[in-house]
Order: C-alpha cells, then structure tokens, then sequence
C-alpha cells in the first residue's frame, strides 16, 4: 500500500513537472514570438520611412531640375529677346516725332520693368543663385521682390550672426519659405506676412506667421493638405522638425527648427 | 519546426488569433504528454495492481488536445470569415 502511494506521488510530481515545463515553453514561445513581431515591425516602419524619404527627395532632385531649366530659360531667351526688343524700340524711337517718342519710351520702360520682374523671377528659381549668395540674402531678395508686387506685405526678421546651413538645407528651407507665401496667397488671402529667421548657436528656426483666413487643424491629415504635409516632410528631409499652428480665422503659423551641425 | 517557422516569418496578428499557434500547442502538448503517457502505462501497468489514475490522465491529455484543435479550427475560420467579408 505503502509503495502505491509513493507511486502516486511520483507520478503527480512527474505530472506537474511535464505540464510547468510545457506552460513555460509556450510562455517563452509567446514572448519571443511578439518580440520578433515588435522588431519585425520597426523594422518595417523604418524601411517604410527610408523609402518615403527616398522619394521626396527624388522628387525634390526633379522639380529642382525643373525649375532650374525654366530659370535658364527665363534668363538666356526670354530676357535677351525682351532686351533685343527694348533695343529696337529705342533705334525706332530715334526715327520718330517727339510725340511717339514718348509712346515709345514708355513701352520701352515697361519691357525693361518686364526684364528686371524676370530676372528677379529667374533667380528666385535657380539653385545655383541660392547657393551662391546664402539663404538670408535670398529671402531677403524674395521678400524685395513680393513687396513690390504689391500683392502682400512681407517682413522680414533676422536675428543672431547668419552663417551657412549647408546648399541642401538652404535650398529646402527657401522652398518652404515660397510654398508658406504661395498657401498664405493662394489659400488664405493673408495681407501681412512675416518671416523670423533665428540663427543660434545651436538652433535654426524659421518661423512663418500670415494674418489669412487659417485653417483646421485636421486639415493636416487629409488629402487636401498635401502641401502642408510637404513642408513637413521636406523639413524632416533635412534633419528638423517643422511645427504647423492653425484655426479658422486665425491666421497661420510654421516654425521649422533643425541643428545646424546634425549630419545629413 | 511548426514553431521555428512561426518564429521565422512573424505576422503583425496578435498571436492568440492565430491558428497556426494553438494547433503547434496541441502537437507539442500531446506528443510530449502521449512520451511519459506510455512510459508510465508501462511501468504501472507492470508495478501496480490499482491504475486507474493513469486512465484519468489519457483521458484529460485527450480532452485538452481536442480543446486545443477545436481552438485552432475556430480562429481559422474567424480569420477566414474576416478575410471573406473585408
């Protein structure tokens, strides 16, 4: 009897120890198993974000190229037949009566106003021009030329010693900058703009604030604010973070901030 | 192996819906219960006059085992129910 009941217990303790061993596999199963689903998933999420990055800035490498030829398109046909034009008007002139002079010279005066409006537009364009004269004479040029227009008024503030972000950073922010004018212009119907550019140590930030009508704050999520949604991915491109600030009849905020000395 | 293949191609599914899961547990519980299952009917069957309780553990090592299948063939088909109607 004695015996029997030592075997019972062997065969309850074996029993157990068979079932703790299996519920122990699972449960380390278990465990390494959504281990692997979390790396698994960062993984892919990182694969994701490297080929989103990928396309914006093949994107960005394009419509560069893009504007780049229409840049020198402006510049070396348009402006030097408007030039051979100005020129002629002035040989015509020269034949003519005082009284068609006149006529004349003021034709000759909107072509070289057309001339000088191109040349401005060609050079806004163009990498090469940014690249050569550093983004805070740029904006600066930009602001000169949107004033004139009339169509907006834009001011422009700079604050700490400018130094140099890098051609690919400048660029990206300078396209920000024209994609913030063109939505206060086209979108919001904004009289005054401002541009705050902040240059510290170890800080860069852009900030761009329009009085227009302003928007929701979902708008960021949906179709219709892909331009929005480019300005932060373009600021992401380069390494920063860009903040956008919004409500209806509020007018609009972005800021964009990067370390000037992250690498690329 | 079922396991090692799981473990190789992970699926974004929360791992209790997955059938594949609960069938990997019924082999693994039933073939390493069925080892010691046989060894023991062995030995008692040999050793002891009374065995009853090896019968009771064939008979909760089966039930569970088909618990575990049932499982697994309900979650497949909720997944393919969900596959169907999405």
């Amino acid at each position: 009897m004695a015996i029997q009941t030592d075997s019972i217990g062997q065969f309850i303790l074996l029993t157990g120890i068979l079932f703790a061993f299996l519920a122990g596999s699972i449960i380390y199963f278990v465990i390494l198993y959504r281990n692997r689903q979390l790396k698994n998933k960062q993984e892919q999420d990182e694969r994701e974000a490297a080929f989103r990055q990928e396309i914006l800035k093949t994107q960005v490498e394009i419509q560069e190229q893009t504007l780049e030829h229409i840049s020198k398109e402006i510049h070396d046909n348009i402006t030097q037949v408007l030039s051979f034009v100005k020129l002629s008007l002035g040989n015509l002139g020269n034949t003519l009566d005082e009284a068609k002079k006149a006529k004349i010279n003021e034709s000759r005066e909107l072509v070289a106003h057309t001339i000088t409006d191109l040349r401005d537009l060609s050079k806004s364009l163009s990498f090469e021009h940014i690249a050569q004269i550093g983004l805070a004479k740029t904006i600066e040029k930009e602001v000169e030329r949107i004033n004139k227009s009339d169509l907006v008024d834009v001011s422009l503030l700079t604050e700490g010693q400018i130094y140099s972000l890098g051609e690919q950073r400048e660029l990206v922010l300078f396209r920000i900058l024209q994609e913030g004018i063109n939505n206060a212009l086209k979108y919001a119907n904004a009289k005054h703009f401002k541009i705050n550019l902040q240059y510290q140590a170890d800080l860069f930030n852009l900030t761009l604030e329009d009085d227009g009508g302003g928007f929701s704050p979902d708008l960021l999520n949906n179709k219709s604010g892909s331009g929005l949604r480019n300005i932060q991915n373009r600021a992401a491109m380069i390494g920063g973070s860009a903040v956008i600030e919004s409500a209806p009849g509020a007018g609009c905020r972005i800021s964009v901030s990067l370390n000037p000395f992250k690498q690329l | 192996m079922l396991f090692k293949q799981m473990l190789s191609y992970p699926t974004q599914v929360n791992i209790i819906r997955q059938s594949m899961f609960w069938y990997n547990t019924a082999i693994l519980f039933f073939s390493a219960t069925m080892f010691l299952n046989l060894a023991l009917t062995n030995y008692y069957s040999e050793h002891l006059k009374k065995s009853d309780i090896i019968f009771y553990f064939w008979y909760i090592i089966n039930i569970i085992f088909d618990l575990l299948l049932g499982v697994s063939i309900m979650t497949d088909r909720k997944a393919i129910l969900k596959a169907n109607t999405s």
